[in-house]
């Protein structure tokens, strides 16, 4: 998940407040992988892109307050979860608003979108995870796309490791039942 | 038993409720392993080509702008928020010194910064409407404005405030009227 040489390296540089050098190294080191973990919430690219930017912009502004009490990539990636829902939130209140519902249109869009390269299985199970709420379909990508493990996850997410396993399984489930349609 | 005793000798633990809880997560395990014998766990999405080359590039020249930015406001949000309070400041002494003949209900209200128009309540909004018409003050600046030149008497016919209007449009130029309003 994480390589333990950047993570101290980066520790040291925002020691000596060599905040910029920092800065470039987290982004180099994490960029790729906050990406898909955003895009698999989000879907379209170009939200991903703006989330993964919005994300690293928190990151250069408050990276002179972090202490050091939890692990760069955990604070990285619990700023980048949290980005991600706010994002789905509003998308939500505005579908709502125009009588939409949000993960419908993105099940519709997924079909046609020019950055999904899946095959007809994979689209499937994209739908499925669609249909998930949105705290089991964190947990259901992490577990199974990335293999993240759940004390990490617990990190990330701050939910302790018991409820993230109850998640994972009712989420897996759902996507048995909803996958035997097809 | 036997299997007790194993785990007691060799001192190795296990965590608490392994067992009770091993024939479910084994279940989610096989359905797991089927849901990715079937759909595959590969990660179906594509970027734009040379996406995370670029990308720090854009990254950066947002950054240095919004640092830019910040940098240039700091100076001034401070002379904002003080412009903000001095503006807060004069609002609460006209509002009350402008609200003397507003009932002590209404004032609390505004004291307690809850009034808007969402929750004026029709009943009160009437309550306050008619106290102010009650006060026989208000008849006192009518009569007051009886000597002024555009005084319309309240008793006046139809055809009166019509040749009124008639002359007082003779009188004056119709766009100059309108500039006016």
């Amino acid at each position: 998940m994480h390589s333990g040489n950047s993570e101290s390296q980066i520790n040291h540089l925002i020691k000596e407040q060599n905040y910029s050098v920092a800065f470039n190294l987290i982004v180099e080191e994490y960029k790729e992988r906050l990406y898909w973990h955003i895009r698999k919430m989000v879907l379209s690219h170009d939200d991903a892109d703006d989330i993964l930017q919005n994300s690293f912009i928190k990151v250069w502004r408050y990276l002179e307050n972090f202490k050091g009490d939890s692990k760069i990539y955990t604070w990285l990636f619990r700023i980048a979860t949290n980005e991600s829902i706010t994002f789905i939130n509003k998308k939500k209140k505005k579908a709502e608003e125009a009588f939409e519902n949000y993960e419908h249109y993105l099940s519709n869009t997924l079909e046609s979108d020019e950055y999904f390269d899946g095959d007809e299985a994979q689209l499937i199970l994209q739908k499925a995870i669609l249909k998930l709420p949105e705290k089991q379909r964190i947990v259901f990508n992490m577990k199974y796309f990335d293999e993240v493990k759940y004390k990490d996850m617990s990190e990330i997410l701050e939910t302790s490791v018991g409820s993230l396993k109850a998640s994972y399984h009712h989420a897996v489930k759902k996507i048995e039942e909803f996958v035997k349609e097809f | 038993m036997k299997k007790e005793q194993t785990i007691k000798d060799t001192k190795f633990k296990i965590p608490e409720n392994y067992f009770q809880n091993f024939n479910d997560e084994l279940l989610i395990r096989i359905i797991e392993e089927n849901l990715k014998d079937r759909y595959g766990n590969n990660n179906p999405f594509t970027v734009p080509e040379n996406y995370f080359n670029l990308f720090s590039v854009k990254l950066e020249t947002k950054t240095n702008k919004t640092g830019k930015v910040i940098q240039i406001l700091k100076p001034y949000l401070s002379i904002a928020a003080g412009i903000l309070l001095i503006l807060g400041l004069w609002q609460v002494i006209l509002t009350n010194t402008n609200n003397d003949n507003i009932t002590a209900e209404t004032i609390d209200t505004i004291n307690n910064n809850t009034l808007n128009f969402d929750n004026i309540e029709l009943a009160d909004l009437s309550e306050t409407v008619d106290d102010y018409i009650d006060n026989e003050d208000v008849y006192d600046v009518v009569n007051s404005e009886e000597d002024t030149e555009q005084e319309i008497e309240l008793n006046a016919s139809e055809d009166e405030i019509s040749d009124y209007l008639i002359d007082y449009a003779d009188e004056n130029d119709f766009d100059e009227i309108l500039a006016s309003l």
